[in-house]
């Protein structure tokens, strides 16, 4: 591939990729249906996704997934023209999208499956495509892809004459596997001129990459005479430029994994226009302000339209704000779609009948909070399953439909959203929660609690009433965890159980959530973020530009600027400190009023989006802080407010910089 | 060029590196008619050589404005034309097949 066509590549596996993914999720939405019952156009419209990604898969060179998608093809071709419907079809096409799915986040990820990946699966659905059709299964040979081997032949001329003949060669080369070959014949001569015993042909040979090298070794190893061959992995297509970076996806038992979360996001059109439109108004406004500067006394008519101009620029710049936030909000839908995937298997796997309600998937929630909610979510609609609905026998007994019914819904509430979930099935059992409660220490013993109280307890650390762990949720993880996780999104939760009943459960959001992009750095022992905007640039500090001015002011020289050091750790006074102790640290250099500033620290870590948490609602508000957030493994880390320290740091320096 | 009617071409039972000069021979003979019919039924032994030839014969024919035309081919020559991947210079499909399937 000539590196002109890299980028062309690039961007034309992106759309595959976006375009599979959501192909994928009308194809799994049909499937769940097909046992049901569907209608031939829906059955056409499953046959065509599938075909369309077929050649797409070949067109783009995803040959890892031409075989599987075949096969899906065949059974779905079968169906649509009457054929009739097999038992378990739907659970094996329904496992051919999960392959297709985790091979498609192969692909984002920059990685290629084995072409072999999914040889049993294939093989399966061939089966089912070959009963349906009452012929032998067709072979599909994906020989484009990335990860075959690429073997160039070029024989010099007196090969042949030297009695090797290329032809057994590659037919030999056949027998290892699919083979895709190229002739050149740049360099036959005319019939006249040609001589008849010499070699002119050179070939580019495509061999599917399941072929072992030493098996190609060996062949080549009988070649004799003069001949070049090269033999070489067919370089991988590039992956995305960036890495996406995918929420955590939980690798549930019923296999459902989330699709096409990266670091792109889609939006509607209309957002774009709306923010098109308070940019233009925010260009009015400042234009307006600049009129007013000028020659002349500010009088008093002069300063009450700048007072206006002002009142005016806040008002569109609020607005301005608003629309950027809405701009990262999606839809309830992206986290609500992996659920009837997730109780139909999970149902299944149970033996017991579920129906899903969903409602208020049209409501937006930031996409930081919506990616932090998905696996509570799972976790929650898992439990009712497999805790909360009884089996149809008891279901009946007790008086209630056979089917068990879980609702999943969203919707604003002020300035929340509420996500709410709620069962029918038995609900839960206070008994047991008081007496576990008890039995971890929780509650005191002759401590008697009301109803209400009792249910709060299943929420508090440390809690989970699984007494076994069943293989499907009970994996130590328990609502106090998903507490947690909706607690540290800056939301809460709350609990309404009714014996023999069922189970409510509210997810109360914030509708925003303040992110940050930052620059984690180690102090000492502690971890801060220095937000990303106030960075200009890191350094490891060279001795030999450190020198002092004044007597007490270090100053570091980066190529023509004098910026003073900041030793971090003293300045926010934290124990063990050593002012002066520069060697072979780092220094973030910081912009702020006065000029640039070098934070002396001991150790550069990640970049990272945090979310911001006040400091003043958690606790007080601190001078230098601007927030704190919660890092991956718990800690707190604080986040520097570079313009106050800057202003700390230099009302403590001896002179000015 | 002789202006004789075309020239009805019966490739070889072998098309081999030994026989390549004949063979070559054969195929500028051929040339010299405004149009070519070949019968490729007989082959029963093929080689690259042979292959590199056949190919050599249809530029040729470009070259000139001969016209060739495959009357019949042995299924051994369909399958070493594809896997010696000049099947976009030996256009055989849609010729009709009858003789050796393959050697050995």
């Amino acid at each position: 591939m000539k590196p002109a066509h890299a980028t062309t590549q690039e961007m034309l596996l992106l759309t595959f990729l976006e375009e599979s993914f959501e192909g994928l999720e009308r194809l799994e939405a049909g499937l769940l249906e097909l046992d049901a019952g569907v209608s031939s156009e829906r059955i056409d419209d499953l046959f065509r996704v599938v075909h369309s990604m077929k050649g797409g898969a070949a067109a783009i060179g995803v040959g890892e997934l031409v075989s599987l998608v075949h096969a899906m093809e065949g059974i779905l071709d079968g169906l649509r023209r009457g054929e009739p419907l097999a038992a378990d079809t739907s659970s094996a096409l329904l496992r051919g999208v999960d392959a297709i799915r985790t091979t498609l986040g192969e692909r984002q990820a920059g990685r290629v499956v084995a072409l072999d990946a999914h040889a049993e699966l294939t093989a399966l659905l061939e089966r089912y495509a070959a009963r349906s059709h009452g012929r032998s299964a067709p072979a599909a040979r994906p020989l484009e892809a990335p990860g075959d081997w690429r073997i160039d032949l070029v024989p010099g001329p007196e090969l042949m004459r030297g009695g090797t003949d290329p032809l057994k060669l590659l037919r030999a080369l056949g027998e290892l596997g699919p083979l895709a070959v190229t002739a050149e014949l740049d360099g036959l001569p005319d019939l006249d001129a040609l001589d008849p015993a010499a070699c002119y042909l050179r070939w580019q040979i495509r061999l599917a990459g399941a072929v072992p090298r030493a098996a190609i070794d060996d062949l080549f190893g009988w070649l004799e005479g003069p001949c070049e061959v090269t033999i070489r992995r067919a370089e991988p297509t590039p992956g995305p430029a960036e890495a996406p970076s995918a929420p955590a996806a939980a690798g549930d038992e019923a296999g459902v994994l989330v699709a096409g979360a990266g670091s792109t996001i889609r939006v509607d059109i209309d957002k774009i226009d709306q923010l098109m439109n308070m940019v233009g108004e925010l260009v009015i406004t400042q234009s307006m302000l600049g009129e007013l500067d000028g020659d002349g006394p500010i009088d008093a008519a002069r300063l009450a339209r700048i007072r206006e101009g002002l009142g005016q620029l806040a008002r569109n710049t609020r607005a301005l704000q608003d629309s950027v936030m809405r701009l990262r909000s999606m839809p309830m839908s992206t986290v609500f779609k992996r659920l009837p995937r997730l109780v139909h298997d999970l149902g299944k796997q149970l033996g017991k009948e579920v129906e899903l309600e969903i409602a208020g998937e049209n409501t937006e929630l930031d996409k930081a909070v919506l990616e932090h909610l998905g696996d509570p979510l799972v976790h929650l609609v898992r439990n009712c399953v497999d805790h909360g609905i009884e089996p149809a026998g008891e279901r009946l007994a007790a008086g209630k439909p056979r089917a068990g019914r879980i609702r999943v819904s969203a919707e604003h509430r002020g300035g929340d959203v509420v996500v709410e979930i709620s069962d029918d099935g038995r609900g839960l059992d206070s008994e047991r929660i008081l007496a576990t409660a008890r039995r971890r220490g929780l509650v005191a013993p002759g401590v008697a609690l009301d109803e209400h109280a009792m249910l709060q307890l299943v929420i508090q650390p440390g809690f989970s009433t699984a007494t076994e762990v069943t293989s499907v949720s009970g994996r130590g993880v328990g609502m106090d965890v998903v507490h947690r996780h909706v607690e540290d999104l800056g939301g809460d939760v709350s609990l309404a159980s009714e014996r023999g009943r069922g189970v409510r459960i509210a997810l109360r959001l914030p509708l925003t959530l303040a992110t940050i992009d930052g620059q984690l750095i180690r102090a000492g022992a502690h971890t801060f973020v220095i937000p990303l905007l106030s960075i200009t640039e890191s350094v490891v500090i060279d001795p030999r530009h450190q020198s002092r001015l004044g007597g007490a002011c270090e100053v570091y020289r980066l190529r023509q600027q004098l910026i003073p050091m900041i030793e971090l750790a003293a300045l926010l006074g934290l124990p063990g400190a050593h002012p002066g102790h520069h060697d072979r640290r780092m220094m973030v250099i910081v912009s702020a009023t006065g000029g640039p500033l070098g934070f002396v620290v001991d150790e550069l870590l990640a970049q990272q989006q945090v979310v911001v948490k006040s400091l003043e609602t958690n606790y007080q508000r601190v001078a230098g802080l601007a927030g704190a957030t919660i890092l991956g493994d718990g800690r707190v880390a604080f986040i520097l407010d570079v313009a106050a320290l800057a202003q700390l740091a230099r009302s403590a320096l001896p002179t000015a910089a | 060029m002789n202006k004789a009617p075309r020239a009805n071409l019966e490739l070889p039972a072998a098309l081999d590196v030994a026989g390549a000069p004949e063979l070559r021979a054969l195929l500028v003979a051929a040339l010299r008619h405004p149009e070519i019919a070949i019968d490729g039924s007989k082959i029963q032994q093929l080689d690259t050589a042979g292959v590199q030839l056949l190919c050599a014969l249809v530029r040729a024919a470009e070259r000139r404005g001969v016209a060739l035309r495959w009357t019949v081919v042995s299924p051994m020559l369909v399958t070493c034309v594809k896997l010696l991947g000049v099947g976009d210079v030996l256009r055989l499909d849609g010729v009709r097949q009858e003789g050796v399937e393959w050697f050995e």
